[in-house]
């Protein structure tokens, strides 16, 4: 007959071990499978956003091309390099707690902390700029000027995607030898993918009219695009940052120890995705061309 | 062996008071809970369902159609409205949250011999998300209701002044209760397991919650993103999904559908979970084919991932792209019909006993036949273009999802109601309402077939006269449906106060959950149970004093 | 009503009155014959084991089998071979649903909310779908704002309308809708919208009519003729017509009508404003107030068919020539005449003079000039 003995006296047991589990191990182990499922709930919902990435840039390159150098390159590495470095003082930190070297776990912990501080306020100053600059994200997008950074190729006309009367290219061309290929006699869409909009054509700033290079048609996608990866991005930093506090307080406390580290182990994951999930999308965003 | 409840203890007077209800940590609280919240939104999803079918008794619309004084085409939207919040609840609402978060909270860890799951404090998260979720969407109803469908495709939805935010961040609320879910009971099998209970001695309803949690740990957050871009879209015009603004509305179909078609996996791998349980039982037999029912149950959650497409088969989608998605379609079909011959074949030789629920597992052979058949001709190109958003494909889904999914969810209730409430409910009231509600179920949606061959388009407030008779059909058998559910309420309620008093193990099932007393303890179990073979009805025997069934004899114990 | 349909309904499906129609009947009624006979082949068996292993008392079966792997793999195969099959069987025809015919005539179609609006290779344009028996006709399809789709059951056919985005929808029609002869009712082919797209999705349906030669010309011929309301046969007035055009014409994506500033200038107060030009056909080329009508006509109708000529300062040369869109339509000079009435119609009140209504004998009489000269004036008809 297989049975535990469960312990009489309900207080007779580990300090950290929940009622529920039977072991300290099962109890672990349980964590660790729960952060890792967790894990990829998060990796699937940023894929969904990379697909979107990958679809609207195939479709329209040269809105990547262009648009892409109103980003600070320089900043984008600063803060690679801060959260790489914040994901090394995290990993650690999960050593120190291991270890039960409660000061030292406090201090990297805390440095962490401050690196995404840092993280945080690069950020903001990238938002700023594109605010007073109005490059948002549908019909707020009025730039006054072109990016900054050398000569702008033609890129109408370069790319079929981008001419006018041109077929999007997801329309299937399933046609056999000796198809009808005449033209339709509707007028182009004057929306859609590859035409003006009247609409947010509307807010557009007066001045642009006045230009001569070519500015691709709905630049703004990829201002929708930045702002929605990296805003959702910078949500997760923030969630992180309140855990990483939470778990100062408790780590000053001195609960952590060889016994029960789980909850550093598991922010430390956490953390390490959203390390990983810029290191993706500094090279997507910034590095183009 | 069998714990008795000498002590009147059980979960339900292990404390009181409503603090000790919404603070709970017991899973069976949370599962009681989730069942209260996911019948009360399958009333008010069945209240939209009567309006719709009172509706189209009349060609030009009984309830709302142009008068001599209002003749702009605004007078259908409340219609649209309607069966946009019909759908939404349903699905979000009833469906997908409801035998996971209902009977298999209540279940899955008694089954496992385990005190909870794994994550107490994130089920009742995933409760109060629930709760959050469905507070949101329904606030709708008087900030505007939404009327673009539950599919809510772009730019309509963009463009549309009514509350699709409120919806949108309603369902985004629930994608979490789902997925915290689906986490938990995921963790809670690889990790809570007895010792000699290996995952082929693990019984098949906890297979087909672990199918249905892979499901909602994968495509759930590709929904989460997708409602985020589409309030996005709303708010700032972000531009992806809407033409005007540079985006497309193929993309938007696209994301959505990812999510979207897996989550019928959600809705229907538990039912079928049920369905083995029930079969077992009600049979005194073990499941034919186990493994094979088993691994069907995940390999309709894998394929299940890459068939969306189906959706949008004359949507836009290019040709190269139909032909696969049409090609992975028909395949996902297969597993499926494992199941049902597997099924099938555990009858032979077996002792079938026709209780409530065992009615309802034949019922089901009947509805998800005809509802997984018709999913051939949507499957196949050329017939898709012909049944595309018609009332085919209402039909077809309505067998399904209700008539599989929803039906062996009232069975499940049914067969663990005595588990869950202590006592028995009335079995002739019992046998009636589902003789009466597979009848009236057929009459209210076989019409519908025909309606769609035919050519009547779907979400459509008015028709062409030609539709009437059919229509007529349809809306009588709706109303039967509607007194049936009535009763089948109020025969459990009654139960509740004058029902008599459950044993143990009044079925003679022979999973854990009926070695413990009804209602369970506050623990489940004293002892950490023995682990058989599943299925192992030996030595099960009526019992005249307690009637319930009892393990008189020595059962076979398994070493690990 | 359509009693001469109804007659020829069998009970799961219409009359199928086209190639495909024919096609996808073939496919549907086999799958119905294997759907029927799994579905009757499970129940049966259900209901034979639940009679024959009923729960009798002091029985218990112990020799049950548990697993067949043998059985297992038998209804595995067999039904994936079935599905397989017809997964084939309807991907070669549904490869002929992608492959329109060469030589097909074209119909533009465009779905709006909550319209469709078809428009003929020779100009004609008309919310009624008009099909010649035993031609392929090849539906290119667009949407001017939502989602929507064309459906249209008796031929087995669907495809959704994108805005921003072109689809294709082929067939060929085989059944000819007949005309009561004591009556004069004429029998249809419902076109349905399947795609949901707001308040009036319920009611954006039409009618598809499959006719003769003969016939097919006299309707298209009365489609284009877009000077008669088709109701009550009396001629429109111009301005009303060119209301009309505005619309179908596309004018309205740019242009508002109510001042608003779009992609182009608004026609309100347009006629006999001051026009400034940031660049003109010819040097020095100035538009005023002051200005005689035959210059203001000449502009508009210079504007219309070739808008790169002169443009209006702050705005840009991006309006598509409508000259593709007038040729070939026996009716050039007279939709012009309206497009440009209409939107004098909306300038100062006071230069506005309403040109009078041609009387019916006149507007039935194609015109048979094709010419670019504008000869579109206020006298014309009478």
């Amino acid at each position: 007959m297989t049975q535990l003995t469960i312990p009489q006296s309900p207080h007779e047991h580990p300090e950290h071990l929940a009622h529920h589990f039977e072991s300290l191990q099962q109890q672990y182990d349980s964590g660790k499978l729960g952060i890792w499922l967790f894990l990829t709930t998060e990796i699937l919902m940023f894929s969904g956003l990379f697909c979107g990435y990958a679809v609207l840039r195939s479709l329209h390159p040269e809105i990547f091309l262009y648009a892409h150098r109103y980003l600070s390159v320089e900043l984008g590495a600063l803060n690679t390099v801060v959260l790489i470095f914040s994901s090394f003082t995290m990993a650690w930190g999960v050593r120190a707690a291991q270890l039960g070297q409660t000061k030292l776990l406090v201090r990297l912990l805390t440095i962490t902390l401050v690196c995404a501080f840092v993280f945080l306020g690069v950020k903001f100053v990238e938002y700023k700029n594109k605010w007073e600059e109005n490059l948002l994200p549908g019909k707020f997008y009025h730039p006054e000027e072109p990016p900054p950074g050398g000569e702008f190729l033609k890129l109408r006309g370069t790319d079929s995607q981008s001419v006018k009367n041109d077929k999007p290219a997801d329309v299937k061309p399933q046609v056999t030898a000796g198809a009808v290929g005449e033209r339709s006699t509707i007028a182009p869409a004057a929306i859609g993918p590859t035409g003006l909009s009247e609409p947010w054509l509307e807010g557009k700033h007066h001045g642009r009219q006045s230009w001569s290079g070519p500015e691709p048609d709905n630049v703004q996608l990829f201002f929708g695009i930045y702002f929605a990866m990296t805003g959702l991005h910078g949500v997760h930093v923030i969630g992180g940052m309140i855990v990483i506090a939470w778990l100062i307080g408790k780590a000053r406390k001195g609960v952590f120890g060889p016994d029960h580290f789980a909850p550093v182990d598991f922010v430390g994951l956490y953390w390490h995705l959203v390390d990983l999930v810029w290191i993706f999308l500094f090279p997507l965003l910034y590095l183009i061309s | 062996m069998i714990a008795k409840s000498q002590d009147n203890d059980n979960y339900l007077t292990h404390s009181r008071g409503i603090s000790s209800w919404i603070f709970t940590l017991d899973h069976k609280r949370i599962g009681v809970m989730y069942l209260i919240s996911v019948l009360v939104a399958f009333l008010l999803g069945g209240l939209f369902a009567m309006l719709i079918r009172v509706q189209l008794l009349a060609p030009t619309g009984l309830l709302f159609h142009k008068t001599e004084v209002l003749k702009d085409l605004v007078v259908y939207k409340p219609y649209n409205q309607i069966f946009t919040v019909h759908g939404a609840v349903m699905i979000f609402l009833v469906l997908i949250p409801g035998i996971p978060g209902a009977l298999g909270n209540f279940v899955l860890p008694i089954m496992l011999g385990a005190k909870d799951v794994a994550f107490p404090r994130l089920n009742l998260w995933s409760y109060y998300f629930y709760v959050c979720g469905m507070l949101f969407a329904l606030s709708s109803l008087v900030l505007g209701a939404v009327d673009t469908g539950w599919t809510f495709y772009t730019p309509y939805s963009v463009q549309t002044s009514t509350a699709v935010i409120s919806v949108v961040f309603g369902a985004f609320l629930l994608g979490f209760s789902s997925i915290f879910t689906g986490l938990n009971f995921i963790v809670t099998m690889h990790k809570l397991r007895p010792r000699g209970m290996t995952w082929f001695r693990m019984p098949l309803f906890c297979w087909g919650l672990y199918a249905t949690a892979l499901i909602q740990i994968l495509a759930t957050p590709v929904l989460a993103i997708t409602l985020l871009l589409l309030i996005l879209e709303r708010l700032f015009h972000l531009g992806i999904f809407d033409p005007a603004y540079g985006g497309s509305a193929l993309l938007f179909q696209h994301f959505f559908w990812f999510y979207s078609h897996p989550a019928v996996y959600i809705m229907i791998l538990p039912a079928m979970g049920i369905m083995s349980e029930v079969i077992a039982t009600f049979s005194r037999r073990e499941i034919f084919g186990y493994r094979f029912v088993a691994m069907s149950s995940i390999a309709i959650a894998l394929i299940g991932f890459f068939v969306w497409g189906h959706h949008m088969f004359p949507n836009g989608q290019s040709a190269p792209a139909n032909v696969i998605f049409s090609g992975l379609t028909v395949l996902v079909a297969i597993p499926s019909a494992i199941k049902v011959f597997n099924w099938l074949a555990t009858l032979y030789k077996g002792s079938i006993d026709l209780k409530t629920p065992m009615l309802y597992a034949l019922g089901f052979f009947f509805m998800f036949s005809i509802g997984g058949l018709t999913g051939l001709p949507l499957a196949i190109l050329p017939t898709n273009f012909n049944a595309h958003d018609t009332y085919f494909v209402v039909a077809h889904f309505h067998y399904v999802m209700f008539g599989g999914a929803l039906f062996m969810f009232i069975g499940g209730i049914h067969y663990w109601w005595p588990k869950i409430t202590g006592r028995m409910y009335n079995e002739s009231l019992g046998r009636l309402c589902c003789l009466l509600e597979l009848l009236a179920f057929n009459l209210t949606f076989f019409p519908q077939f025909i309606l769609g061959l035919h050519g009547m388009p779907r979400r459509s407030a008015v028709y062409s006269p030609e539709f009437q008779y059919l229509h007529v059909l349809s809306t009588i058998g709706a109303f039967i449906q509607m007194a049936a559910f009535l009763v089948i309420g109020a025969y459990l309620l009654h139960s509740l106060f004058r029902g008599k008093k459950a044993p143990a193990n009044p079925w003679g099932g022979s999973t854990l959950e009926w070695r413990c007393s009804s209602p369970p303890p506050h623990d489940n179990f004293k002892e950490t149970p023995t682990v058989g073979m599943p299925y192992d009805h030996h030595g099960l025997k009526w019992d005249e004093e307690t009637e319930g069934f009892e393990r008189k004899e020595k059962e076979l114990v398994l070493h690990a | 009503m359509i009693s001469s349909l109804l007659a020829q309904r069998t009970f799961w499906l219409e009359s199928p009155a086209s190639t495909s129609a024919e096609n996808h009947d073939l496919v549907f009624y086999a799958l119905l014959y294997v759907m029927a006979f799994f579905f009757f082949l499970v129940v049966a068996i259900m209901l034979a084991f639940v009679v024959l292993y009923r729960r009798r008392k002091g029985q218990a079966y112990d020799n049950a089998p548990t697993h067949n792997t043998l059985l297992e793999i038998l209804w595995t195969v067999i039904p994936l071979g079935i599905v397989i099959g017809f997964f084939v069987v309807g991907l070669k025809y549904y490869v002929d649903i992608e492959s329109p015919p060469a030589g097909a005539d074209i119909v533009d179609v465009e779905a709006s909310q909550w319209q469709f609006n078809f428009k003929y290779p020779n100009g004609a344009d008309s919310n009624e779908l008009y099909l010649l028996v035993n031609r392929p006709v090849l539906l290119k399809l667009t949407s001017k704002d939502v989602t929507h789709a064309l459906y249209i059951p008796a031929f087995r056919v669907q495809r959704n309308a994108v805005p921003g985005q072109n689809t294709e929808l082929w067939f060929q029609p085989t059944q000819l809708t007949a005309k009561d002869p004591t009556t004069g009712e004429e029998s249809f082919y419902h076109v349905f919208c399947t795609q949901y797209c707001g308040n009036g999705h319920a009611e954006m349906n039409t009618k598809a009519f499959v006719l003769t030669k003969e016939d097919y010309d006299k309707k298209l011929a009365e489609a284009a003729n877009i000077f008669v309301d088709r109701n009550s046969n009396q001629p429109l007035p111009y301005i009303e017509v060119g209301k009309k055009l505005y619309t179908t014409m596309g004018c309205s994506q740019c242009h508002s009508i109510d001042g608003a500033k779009g992609t182009a200038p608004t026609w309100k107060g347009l006629y006999k404003r001051d026009h400034e030009f940031s660049k003109t056909n010819e040097p020095g080329y100035t538009l005023k107030e002051s200005d005689d009508d035959k210059k203001w006509d000449d502009y508009f109708q210079r504007s219309i068919l070739h808008p790169e000529a002169d443009i209006v300062q702050d705005f840009q040369n991006v309006m598509p020539s409508q000259e593709s869109a007038l040729s070939g339509s026996p009716y050039k000079e007279k939709k012009l005449a309206a497009i440009i009435e209409y939107i004098k119609s909306l300038g100062d009140p006071k230069y506005y003079k309403p040109m009078k209504t041609p009387d019916l004998h006149d507007s039935q009489k194609p015109q048979a000039s094709d010419t670019a000269k504008p000869t579109a004036k206020k006298d014309e008809g009478k």
